[in-house]
């Protein structure tokens, strides 16, 4: 198989959290770790459009959980305009 | 089914909320099927990305979030001079927002050339809306 290397800069609070996943879940290298999240969050792109689409849907409740209603949402965003 | 798709049907694409499930199947049928269509304002993008901020969501989500929303095959409306000039008079007209007075401005001017058939909202929206163009709620869209 050949191999194309990819070089790419993260923020420290980045670096540091690769650091410590890379320890928890065992693996090999710094590089094994983010080759698996690489292939993973590709994985998750190349989903159909409605699978993909309710994969994004979980992230976002997972990552930022919420009980705002996406009406509630735009409406908000709408009463600002109005005030500026 | 031929459909504008205002702001806050698009960002229940990316909440879990009563309906969010249907929008996505219903962007899914406007991506594999030739009956259905979708368009908005390019200025949704703005909106839905507001709205995903004032929710708490971080910048790379976000920002995942409008490159997925631009990889389906909805039209981005430009927001022109003419679409500008339509919505203020919709606000000196109605008690809007200039938000809302945008997208109906964008929707008119696209309705007949495109083929509309309605604009897809909330139900908050359909209320306010719904008295100056044809507003459907996703309750209201039929099997898809």
């Amino acid at each position: 198989m050949q191999a194309v290397s990819v070089s790419a800069k993260l923020t420290r609070r980045e670096a540091e959290l690769l650091d410590r996943l890379t320890r928890e879940y065992g693996f090999i290298s710094k590089s094994e770790a983010i080759r698996s999240a690489v292939r993973l969050y590709l994985n998750l792109l190349e989903l159909r459009s409605t699978d993909r689409l309710r994969m994004l849907q979980l992230i976002n409740e997972l990552i930022a959980p919420s009980s705002k209603t996406s009406s509630d949402l735009v409406e908000e965003g709408h009463r600002e305009e109005d005030e500026i | 089914m031929r459909l504008y798709l205002e702001p806050s049907v698009l960002v229940k694409l990316f909440k879990r909320e009563p309906d969010s499930t249907k929008m996505v199947d219903l962007l899914g049928a406007i991506d594999e099927r030739r009956d259905w269509y979708g368009c908005t304002s390019r200025w949704s993008l703005l909106e839905v990305a507001r709205a995903l901020k004032k929710d708490g969501k971080p910048r790379e989500l976000i920002e995942l979030d409008l490159k997925e929303l631009k990889r389906h095959r909805i039209l981005f409306i430009e927001v022109t001079r003419k679409i500008l000039s339509d919505s203020e008079i919709l606000i000196a007209s109605h008690d809007v927002y200039a938000s809302d007075a945008l997208h109906v401005a964008t929707y008119s001017s696209v309705a007949r050339a495109k083929r509309l058939d309605a604009m897809l909202s909330d139900d908050r929206h359909f209320k306010r809306l719904g008295q100056i163009v044809n507003v459907l709620t996703l309750s209201k869209v039929s099997s898809i």
